[in-house]
């Protein structure tokens, strides 16, 4: 009789698996991303900050007096201004750096394998640590860059301290933390590509560009548009090299999107204000997806 | 013998590239072996590029001066709960979507992989609100973990890994008498192992360096992850830059086993990344 | 023990009628073929039986006993896949304890009811080897062992062959034929092979395009196959098809081939079922192998140039081209024909099958006029 009715509950789940596999996951979701996403964009609608909490009768819809003030303000104006520069520097060049070794590290020998991992390195080193090391390099004393300037009879330079050079440093420290991320997407990419293709190739007697250049990089074009996808993307979130490095300083020259957001957030408690931040960050990485899905064809879209 | 002259010289000169790229991340070591007063020293001899003799005591600083094992363990909680824990509700979704049946399934895998693209710098502030602000959960495990338990971005991927296998194991075990329960963790689970073990080793990686999340939702010293730790010993007087890379070397150590141990996995789950398909 | 009957089944993946009005029994312990081209629906149906998939229309009965809800597991139907399905990391002991272990079963019954049927299979000596570490033969036989062990009431075999090379799948064939007798279960055996089918197949049953075409024995079906389809699918080269006409000469008839040619005919059968295709287009079939070269008493029939002869072995298929139709005839190798060389064939009018212009059989004895 026990055996029967254990018999039955077991029936009655296994009917019901799709969807109590599916739950825990689908409940999560709708928690932490539905959920506050929603919360998100209401509250962009109101003047809620850590006041209305204390006094809940002070809340008000305030309609789109958030993104008002941003769009007019010269601040938001400025850390757009910062994070565009910021991915319009490092997208480029990490991107085509990532390719060109990738092409390096393409093959079998040991050189190129060692080069691989060292290459990867940064990748597995985290920005908090990596932002530390290259404060330490970018030191204008005593700093490793300054003493090579000053042994190559060059004048050395202000760096982080430059309201000019603070977004360079930072950009060329994110190239070279990221670039080994992308070159192995490229290398896994380069790798599926059927060996075929380049014997059938080289008996047509093409060389080693040609191939390169017939093959390669046709057969990489989906994968490029994907490369620059979440490079461009990493790049918005701009935020821990500036807070940890440059606290968004010197005058304002690093202060990014995310860190506005962070400090609007956390420093001012204006979250009505930091929630309109949320929303136009969110447009404006649904815009750059949304030029990445024209790109590519209909079946490699996510 | 021409031949392998030119392949020796490739790797000495790959070796040297190496070195230099990989320059901050020597220098950081070679900092953490220095005396104190010896890292911001500027050079004068060649011999002072290499920290001899080595000094430990940085290291041993680094524990007597804050709570680095407890900092430690806050890590590899919040990360190993969400690579394990996260891994199996991920894939069980990712199942039930690749092979059951699921009322409105489609649809609503469509709105998962719709929710792949919202990021996650968007969702903080009101995940605070509800999580540290209302939740009462700020200096907690589950503060930290909770939001990235799902994932939508993995159960995408592990669905399409799914639905690339052929489905006659599972329908043998089917026949055999087996539940989906049974199924799903004694013969798919496995089969996945590929795919369950780049995810791991991406979030590891996503995770094991994530900042923002865990400056939000904690503000006591006694409770923070490594990388909010080296911030704060970074900026905690009086400042000793030996103590400082000492810390870093640390803060880095974990990765780099993790990636020693599932190098194979890694190049897999760039492939998957890569592809997507 | 039990036979299956299917009453009006039909199965439907969105607008795709994969299955189509599938009516037939199959008798207890009877060994059932059911053959197709690709994609024909012979899966589909063998995982309506094992419940994998749910039908759309119509009743399945296993036994007595209606199964159209009830889950695979509980249908007492085992199957064998066409890629072995073996779980990886289980041994082959382990894989063959597989439903046992599911079920429950006490651990010493389990596996003395797995040693017993790994001695009938010869797997002793592989039982604590992994699947990865097995030829495809011995993985074939494992999957069998893990469907046998359980004593199931029906078999169902999904291409169980097709991964084997030639030499190993009819030596595989015989050993299932062997313990098929030796079990006396019923067998579901579904092939695109047409040796499989008739070697092994008490009664075979045809799908196209997910209707049933036939069910009847071996011998049925190819000496009085239901129609074109059925006639030419099985036998290999096909079934030679001529196209023509039929028409009425006074006391018999005549068939206009659309070459030209005329063969007088009488025809007699029951009720005269032929009448109907009188004076229309009709299809005379005849198997390579009835043809035989003309001679003085065998008066020419067909003839042509020979445009290929493949020796296979002892026998030669001719290929030649009578007015459109491409014609092949088998014949001995001592008289193999060179190419280009004219060759002509006579066959016997019993050896020969009309169709009606719809392509169905017309029951009648053929015969030539002298
Ligand atoms: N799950 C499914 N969803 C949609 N269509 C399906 C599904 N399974 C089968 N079909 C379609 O049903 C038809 C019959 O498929 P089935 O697998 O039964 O063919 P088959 O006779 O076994 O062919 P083969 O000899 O190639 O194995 C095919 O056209 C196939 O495309
Ligand atoms: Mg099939």
């Amino acid at each position: 009789m026990q055996k029967h009715s254990c018999d039955r509950l077991g029936q009655w789940l296994d009917q019901r698996a799709g969807l109590l596999l599916s739950l825990p996951a689908l409940l999560l979701l709708l928690a932490f991303v539905i959920l506050p996403f929603t919360m998100a964009v209401y509250a962009s609608f109101t003047n809620q900050s850590v006041r209305t909490f204390m006094q809940p009768g002070t809340l008000a819809y305030v309609g789109w007096d958030n993104y008002r003030e941003l769009l007019g303000d010269g601040d938001f104006g400025q850390a757009l201004f910062n994070t565009m520069y910021f991915v319009a520097l490092v997208v480029p060049l990490q991107v085509g750096l990532a390719l060109a070794l990738a092409v390096l590290v393409n093959g079998a020998e040991m050189w190129r394998r060692m080069l691989r991992i060292s290459f990867f390195m940064p990748v597995i080193t985290s920005m908090a640590v990596l932002a530390v090391v290259w404060t330490l390099l970018f030191n204008p004393g005593a700093g490793v860059f300054n003493t090579l300037l000053r042994a190559l009879q060059l004048s050395p330079q202000p760096f982080l301290s430059s309201p000019r050079q603070a977004m360079l440093c930072l950009a060329a420290m994110s190239v070279w933390q990221g670039v080994g991320f992308q070159m192995m997407i490229f290398l896994a990419a380069m790798q599926s590509i059927p060996p075929a293709l380049y014997e059938a190739a080289r008996i047509e007697g093409a060389g080693r560009w040609q191939c390169f250049r017939r093959i390669t990089l046709p057969m990489l074009k989906n994968t490029t548009i994907f490369v620059v996808y979440i490079t461009t993307v990493f790049a918005f979130k701009l935020f821990v090299q500036p807070h940890l490095i440059t606290q968004g300083g010197p005058r304002g020259s690093t202060r990014t999107l995310i860190l506005m957001l962070y400090d609007e957030a956390f420093t001012n408690m204006r979250y009505g204000k930091a929630a309109a931040i949320s929303v136009m960050f969110f447009v404006l990485v649904l815009l750059v997806t949304f030029v990445q899905r024209r790109l590519m064809p209909r079946e490699e879209r996510l | 013998m021409n031949s392998r002259l030119r392949q020796i010289a490739a790797c000495v000169l790959a070796l040297l590239g190496g070195l230099v790229f990989l320059f901050p991340l020597l220098w950081m070591l070679r900092s953490s072996l220095l005396p104190h007063d010896q890292v911001l020293r500027a050079l004068t001899a060649w011999r002072q590029l290499l920290p001899w003799p080595p000094r430990w005591e940085n290291y041993a600083e680094v524990f007597r001066r804050v709570a680095f094992a407890r900092t430690l363990l806050v890590s590899l909680g919040f990360t190993g709960v969400i690579v394990v824990v996260g891994m199996v509700i991920n894939a069980a979704c990712a199942y039930a979507f690749a092979r059951l049946r699921l009322p409105g399934g489609d649809l609503l895998f469509a709105v998962v992989a719709a929710l792949i693209i919202i990021p996650f710098e968007a969702l903080a502030l009101p995940l605070f609100i509800m999580l540290g602000v209302h939740g009462g959960l700020m200096n907690s495990l589950p503060g930290l973990f909770l939001p990235y338990l799902a994932k939508a971005f993995n159960i995408f991927l592990i669905r399409q890994y799914f639905l690339s296998l052929p489905a006659e194991l599972e329908e043998a075990a089917r026949v055999e008498g087996a539940s989906w329960f049974r199924i799903f963790f004694q013969v798919a689970l496995p089969l996945a192992k590929p795919v369950l073990a780049a995810c791991a080793v991406l979030d590891f990686m996503l995770h094991w360096s994530e900042y923002l999340w865990p400056l939000i939702m904690t503000n006591r010293p006694d409770f923070e992850t490594i990388q909010l730790g080296l911030g704060h010993f970074y900026t905690l007087p009086p400042i000793q830059w030996g103590g400082i890379m000492a810390y870093s070397v640390m803060a880095t150590l974990p990765m780099m086993l993790v990636f020693a141990f599932f190098q194979r996995y890694l190049v897999l789950s760039m492939a998957t990344a890569g592809l997507k398909q | 023990m039990a036979g299956i009957r299917l009453q009006d089944v039909g199965k439907e993946f969105g607008a795709h009628r994969a299955l189509c009005d599938v009516s037939f029994s199959i008798a207890n312990r009877e060994f059932f073929v059911v053959v197709g081209p690709s994609g024909c629906g012979k899966s589909t149906l063998l995982r309506l039986l094992a419940g994998l998939e749910q039908v759309s229309r119509g009743r399945i009965f296993i036994g007595e006993r209606l199964v159209n809800d009830i889950p695979p597991g509980r249908r007492n139907v085992a199957m064998v896949f066409q890629n072995y399905a073996l779980f990886p990391p289980l041994t082959v002991f382990e894989n063959m304890a597989f439903g046992l272990r599911i079920r429950r079963l006490p651990r010493r019954e389990a596996d003395e009811m797995v040693l017993r049927t790994a001695r009938v299979l010869e797997l002793d000596p592989l039982l604590q080897k992994r699947p990865a570490q097995l030829s495809g033969g011995q993985r074939q036989r494992v999957a069998l062992g893990r469907a046998m062990v359980r004593q199931p009431e029906v078999f169902l075999y999904d291409e169980p062959l097709s991964n084997l090379d030639a030499r190993l799948r009819s030596d595989m064939r015989s050993e299932l034929l062997r313990l098929h007798k030796r079990a006396r279960t019923t067998a579901v055996y579904v092939t695109h092979d047409q040796v499989e089918a008739m070697t092994l197949g008490d009664r075979i049953c045809v799908i196209r395009d997910g209707v049933v075409q036939q069910v009847a024995s071996a011998m049925d079906v190819y000496h009085r196959p239901v129609n074109l389809f059925v006639a030419t699918f099985l036998g290999a080269p096909p079934m030679n098809v001529l196209p023509g006409r039929l028409e009425s000469a006074g006391e018999h008839c005549r068939l206009l081939l659309d070459g030209g040619r005329i063969l007088p005919l009488t025809l007699a059968g029951a009720a005269q079922a032929w009448r109907h295709c009188l004076n229309r287009p009709v299809s005379l079939g005849v198997r390579p192998e009835v043809m035989q070269p003309a001679s003085a008493e065998n008066a020419p029939l067909l003839q042509g140039a020979v445009e290929v002869a493949e020796v296979t072995g002892g026998e030669c298929y001719v290929h030649f081209r009578e007015g459109d139709a491409r014609l092949v005839a088998r014949m001995s190798v001592a008289h193999k024909p060179e190419l280009g060389e004219g060759v002509s064939f006579s066959f016997p009018a019993s050896g020969a099958h009309l169709f009606d212009e719809h392509g169905r059989r017309v029951e009648a004895q053929l015969a030539f006029v002298k």
